[in-house]
C-alpha cells in the first residue's frame, strides 16, 4: 500500500501520478481544517469537514492541484478542483466527494471547538476566554 | 499587547497604569491574545485557539508487472482471437505476440485481455507478453502461443440419389 500526505503550506501543490496508479484500488482523502476560536468569550471554532473518494481514474503522469486548507489563509481543502474533491472548512457547507462527513459544530462561547470529520480531521479551536487578575504595584 | 501563548506575560499598555505586569499560572494554547491593564487590574481577553489545519491523503496499492496465467486457445491462425488470462492488466501499453504487436486487443478488465493474433509469415511458437506502465510480464510456459500453419474446413457432403 503507498500512502501520500499533503500538509498545508498555504500555497497550491503539484503532485503528479505515478506509473503505478492503480484506478481500481485507491482512496483519496480531504480534510478540511477547523476553525479557529473566537477572541474574548467568543465561539468555538467547528471542526473540519471530511470528503472522499474511491477508485478515482487519473491517468498516470499527469499533475494534478491540491490545496490544504488552514484556517488563517483558506478553509477548503481540496483536490484538483473544487468539483472533483473539496472539504470545506468549519462551518462550511458544500464539500464535494461520495463521502461527506460534516466535522463538529462550535461548542458554543467558552468552550472547546468542534470535533474534526474523519480519523485525522482538524478540530476546532477553543473559544478564548476573559479573566481578570487584580496585583498591587 | 497581548498574552504570550506559550506562557504567562502580559504586556500592559493602553488604558491605565500600563508598564509590565506579570500573571501567574496563566496559559494559553493557540493563537495570542489581547491585554490591558486598567489601574491595579489586568483585564486579558485571551484569543481563542488556532483550529487545526487540513490534510490530503492519497492511499492505493500500487500496480505491479502484470503476468500471464494461460492463452485461450494457444494454438492458431492470424485473425483468431484470443482470451489472455493473467493478473495486472492495468494501464496496459502493449500486447506482442514475439515481437510483433497483436492486431488489436481489448482490456476486458485487470484479469483479462482479447487479442487479435498478428501474421506472423515465421510461423512456429511465440511466447506472448503483455506490457503495462511498470513492467512487462516475464516469460513463463503458459505464454506459448503457436501457429498453425495450414488448415481446412470440416464439413460434410450431401449426396442424393
Amino acid at each position: 500500500m503507498a500512502v501520500s500526505y499533503f500538509y498545508a503550506t498555504g500555497a497550491y501543490q503539484t503532485w503528479t501520478v505515478p506509473n503505478d496508479w492503480n484506478p481500481t484500488n485507491n482512496k483519496i482523502e480531504c480534510y478540511g481544517a477547523g476553525g479557529d476560536g473566537a477572541a474574548y468569550s467568543g465561539r468555538s471554532g467547528g471542526g473540519g469537514n471530511y470528503a472522499s473518494i474511491s477508485n478515482f481514474n487519473l491517468t498516470p503522469g499527469s499533475n494534478v492541484s491540491i490545496f490544504v486548507g488552514t484556517v488563517d489563509v483558506y478553509v477548503n481543502t481540496i483536490f484538483s478542483s473544487t468539483t472533483t474533491l473539496m472539504a470545506t472548512g468549519a462551518a462550511l457547507a458544500g464539500s464535494v466527494g461520495t463521502t461527506i462527513l460534516p466535522g463538529g459544530a462550535s461548542g458554543g462561547t467558552d468552550t472547546a471547538g468542534g470535533a474534526g470529520a474523519g480519523p485525522l480531521g482538524g478540530a476546532g479551536g477553543a473559544a478564548g476566554v476573559s479573566s481578570t487578575n487584580t496585583v498591587y504595584h | 499587547m497581548g498574552v504570550d501563548a506559550s506562557g504567562g506575560s502580559v504586556y500592559g499598555g493602553g488604558g491605565g497604569s500600563g508598564g509590565l505586569t506579570t500573571v501567574i499560572n496563566y496559559y494559553y494554547v493557540g493563537g495570542k491574545g489581547g491585554g490591558y491593564v486598567q489601574g491595579n487590574t489586568t483585564y486579558i481577553t485571551g484569543a481563542g485557539a488556532a483550529g487545526a489545519a487540513g490534510l490530503v491523503s492519497i492511499t492505493y496499492t500500487p500496480v505491479t508487472a502484470p503476468t500471464i496465467i494461460s492463452l485461450s486457445p494457444n494454438i492458431g491462425y492470424s485473425g483468431n482471437t484470443i482470451i489472455i488470462t493473467g493478473t495486472q492488466f492495468i494501464n496496459v501499453q502493449n500486447v506482442n505476440f514475439g515481437v510483433i504487436p497483436a492486431s488489436s486487443y481489448t482490456v476486458t478488465n485487470s484479469t483479462s485481455i482479447s487479442a487479435t493474433v498478428p501474421n506472423n509469415v515465421a510461423g512456429g511458437s511465440v511466447n506472448v507478453n503483455v506490457q503495462n506502465l511498470v513492467a512487462t510480464s516475464s516469460l513463463v510456459s503458459q505464454d506459448v502461443f503457436t501457429y498453425q500453419t495450414s488448415s481446412y474446413s470440416a464439413g460434410f457432403m450431401n449426396f442424393a440419389f
